[in-house]
C-alpha cells in the first residue's frame, strides 16, 4: 500500500480564533509506483495535504494510512517516525537547508539520523550523488559554493540517501533556469522510471503536467475538486478557469489553431510531435524530414 | 538621443576571485521595455543591484538620467529607479500596507497631502484598494508583488526594474503582474527593465537582451532571439513551444520560417489552408 486518506480534515490552531481549516474531507489512495502531480492556487491546501503524507502533519479527523502505518486524526500516534525515512518530503527551496562543511557530510545527516552507520551513510552518499546526476567529485566540495540548481541537487541527494520509497516534492523547479528546470524533471522521471520511485509533484507549471505524470488531482479551498488524467483535466475548461489554473502552451496553441482555421485537431496531443502530426493530418504537407 | 541607462565597461566579484560581472556595457532608452534574459548565475540579478547602487562595482561607469552612478549620486538614482524583488516576502517594512506605502515616501520626505494622493492613486492602479489595512503577510504572493509596484510607483521613479518579479507565483498571480507591466508599458511614461528567464514573458518586451557569464552576448528583438535555438540553449534557455512547433511543421513546407508569436504562427496556418 503506498499513501491512502480516508475523509481526513485538518485544522490549524484548533479551538483558538485563529482556527483556520486547511483540508475538508480528503479521500485520496496513491499506489506505491505512481507519478502523480498535485495543483492548485496559492492557498489551496496543496502544502497542507502533501504534509500530512509523511505525518509532519496530523489529520483533525479521518485516518492517513502511509505504507503499513496508520495516522489516525486526533490521536497520539506512536511509531510513526520511520514513514519520515520511507516518504522523502522535498520542500520549496531546500538548497536554504544545507548547513555541512562538505557535501558529503549533509547528504549522510540524513541517513545516521534514522540510526544508519557512518560506513554506510557515505556508501548511500555516492550512491545519491549520482542519482541526482551529479558527479563524484562533488562530495568534497563545500555544499555553499555550488550554482542554485546544483545547490538543489545536494539537497535532493540528502533525502534520496535514506533511500524513501515515496518522494514528495513541492515545487522542485522554481527559480530554476529551463535548461535546469528540464534536468529536474528529466531527473524525477528518471527515478520514477528505473527506480520505482513513487512521485507525487506539487508545480504551478502545467506544461510538466501534461508531459510526465498520469494522474492529477486539483485542490482548490482546502477540498480535492479533480481527480483524473491530465489531458482530461485540460479538456475540462470551466474547472481551468474556475480553479484558475492555466492550460499548457501546447493546448493553448492547439486552441487558437483549432478556432482560428475552424476546424478539430486530434484531443489526446501531448507533445510537438504528436500536435505536428495532427496538423499535418488535417492540412497536408510534403514532408521532406528524413 | 541619450540612453537614461547606461552601463560601461562594469565588472563586479564577490569573492575578488570570479569575476560576476565581466565588462558589461549595455544602454536603455527612455519609454523602452527592455527584457534581460539569462540563466541562472549569468550575473543578472548582480546588474540589477549594481544599477540602484547596491553593489558597488570594481570598475566601470553606471550612468542614470546623466548622472554617474556615485556615493554622492546614489539617493538622486534610487528616486529614478525602482525596483520589485524576486521574493514578495522581503520586501516589506510596514505592518499594514498603507504603512508600507507611506514609509517609502516618507524617506523621500513627500508631504502628507501628495502622500495621500498618491497613494489613492497607485492603490487602485494594482487593484489593491480593499487591503490598505491588511497585514502584508496575510497576503498571497501575487498581491505583495502588486503592493510592491504601488510601492515603487508612488516613489514616481522613471524607471521599473522587475528581477524575476514573477519567478516564486502561481500562475494567477503572474498573469496579474505581466498585466500590469504591458499597462505601464502601454500608458509609456516609464522605462521597465524585466530580469528572467520566463520565456513567455520575454516575448512580451520592445527589445531582449542576453546575459551570460556576466556579459552581455547579443541583443534584439523578441522574434529574433527566440527563435535562435543554439542561442537558447547555450544560455541554458529554451525556445517558446511556437518555435519548437514551427521547426516541425517546416519539414513539411506548411510553413516557411519558425514563428515566435502564437498569433503569426497561426496566421501562417490560416493562409496555408486558404491556398490549399
Amino acid at each position: 500500500m503506498g499513501i491512502q486518506f480516508e475523509k481526513v480534515n485538518f485544522k490549524y490552531a484548533e479551538g483558538s480564533v485563529r482556527e483556520n481549516t486547511a483540508l475538508v474531507n480528503i479521500d485520496l489512495n496513491i499506489e506505491l509506483g505512481s507519478y502523480i502531480a498535485v495543483i492548485g492556487h496559492t492557498g489551496s491546501g496543496k502544502s497542507t495535504l502533501i504534509q500530512h503524507m509523511n505525518a509532519l502533519l496530523q489529520p483533525t479527523s479521518g485516518t492517513v494510512h502511509i505504507l503499513d502505518k496508520k495516522v489516525i486524526g486526533g490521536k497520539k500516534n506512536r511509531n510513526i517516525n520511520s514513514v519520515r525515512r520511507r516518504v522523502g518530503l522535498v520542500f520549496q527551496f531546500p538548497e536554504y537547508q544545507l548547513f555541512e562543511e562538505t557535501v558529503e557530510k549533509d547528504i549522510m545527516f540524513g541517513p545516521m539520523n534514522f540510526g544508519v552507520s557512518k560506513e554506510e551513510a557515505a556508501l548511500k552518499a555516492h550512491e545519491a550523488i549520482q542519482l541526482v546526476g551529479l558527479d563524484e567529485d562533488f562530495l568534497e566540495r563545500s555544499p555553499l559554493n555550488l550554482s542554485g540548481g546544483q545547490m538543489r541537487r545536494v539537497a535532493i541527494a540528502g533525502i534520496l540517501a535514506m533511500d524513501p520509497e515515496i518522494l514528495v516534492l513541492d515545487e522542485p523547479t522554481a527559480g530554476l533556469d529551463p535548461k535546469g528546470q528540464l534536468e529536474m524533471m528529466e531527473m524525477f522521471h528518471n527515478l520514477y522510471e528505473n527506480h520505482q520511485k513513487t512521485i507525487i509533484l506539487i508545480t504551478h507549471d502545467m506544461n510538466d503536467v501534461l508531459k510526465y505524470p498520469k494522474r492529477v488531482v486539483v485542490m482548490n479551498k482546502g477540498k480535492l475538486v479533480f481527480d483524473g488524467g491530465p489531458l482530461e483535466l485540460f479538456s475540462k475548461r470551466d474547472l481551468v478557469k474556475k480553479y484558475q489554473l492555466e492550460l499548457p502552451d501546447l493546448i493553448k496553441i492547439r486552441d487558437e489553431i483549432e478556432n482560428k482555421l475552424n476546424l478539430t485537431l486530434d484531443k489526446t496531443i501531448k507533445n510537438v510531435d504528436e500536435l505536428t502530426q495532427a496538423i499535418v493530418k488535417v492540412l497536408g504537407g510534403e514532408s521532406h524530414a528524413r | 538621443m541619450e540612453p537614461i541607462i547606461k552601463v560601461k565597461d562594469l565588472y563586479f566579484s564577490y569573492d575578488n576571485k570570479n569575476l560576476a560581472i565581466n565588462k558589461l556595457s549595455l544602454e536603455i532608452y527612455e519609454q523602452e521595455w527592455v527584457c534581460i534574459l539569462g540563466h541562472n548565475g549569468s550575473g543578472k540579478s548582480t546588474l540589477s543591484k549594481l544599477l540602484i547602487g547596491l553593489l558597488v562595482p570594481l570598475k566601470g561607469e553606471v550612468v542614470v538620467n546623466g548622472k554617474i552612478l556615485s556615493e554622492e549620486t546614489v539617493y538622486d538614482i534610487r528616486k529614478e529607479v525602482g525596483i520589485v524583488f524576486q521574493n514578495p516576502d522581503n520586501q516589506f517594512v510596514g505592518s499594514t500596507v498603507l504603512d508600507d506605502l507611506a514609509f517609502g515616501m516618507e524617506n523621500q520626505q513627500i508631504n502628507r497631502e501628495e502622500m495621500k494622493k498618491r497613494i489613492d492613486k497607485y492603490i487602485k492602479k494594482v487593484k489593491m484598494e480593499d487591503y490598505l489595512s491588511s497585514e502584508p503577510h496575510m497576503l498571497s504572493g501575487g498581491q505583495k508583488q502588486r503592493v510592491a509596484i504601488a510601492g515603487a510607483l508612488a516613489l514616481d521613479s522613471k524607471v521599473l526594474i522587475f528581477d524575476e518579479s514573477t519567478s516564486m507565483l502561481d500562475p494567477q498571480g503572474r498573469d496579474d503582474i505581466v498585466s500590469l507591466i504591458k499597462d505601464l508599458k502601454t500608458e509609456g511614461d516609464k522605462t521597465i527593465v524585466s530580469i528572467t528567464h520566463d520565456i513567455n514573458e520575454a516575448m512580451l518586451a520592445d527589445r531582449i537582451i542576453v546575459m551570460k557569464n556576466g556579459k552581455t552576448i547579443t541583443s534584439g528583438l523578441p522574434t529574433e532571439i527566440l527563435q535562435d535555438e543554439a542561442l537558447m540553449r547555450e544560455c541554458g534557455l529554451d525556445v517558446p513551444m511556437t518555435v519548437k512547433l514551427s521547426k516541425k511543421l517546416k519539414t513539411y513546407e506548411i510553413i516557411d520560417k519558425l514563428y515566435v508569436r502564437q498569433e503569426d504562427l497561426v496566421n501562417s496556418l490560416w493562409e496555408y489552408n486558404l491556398k490549399k
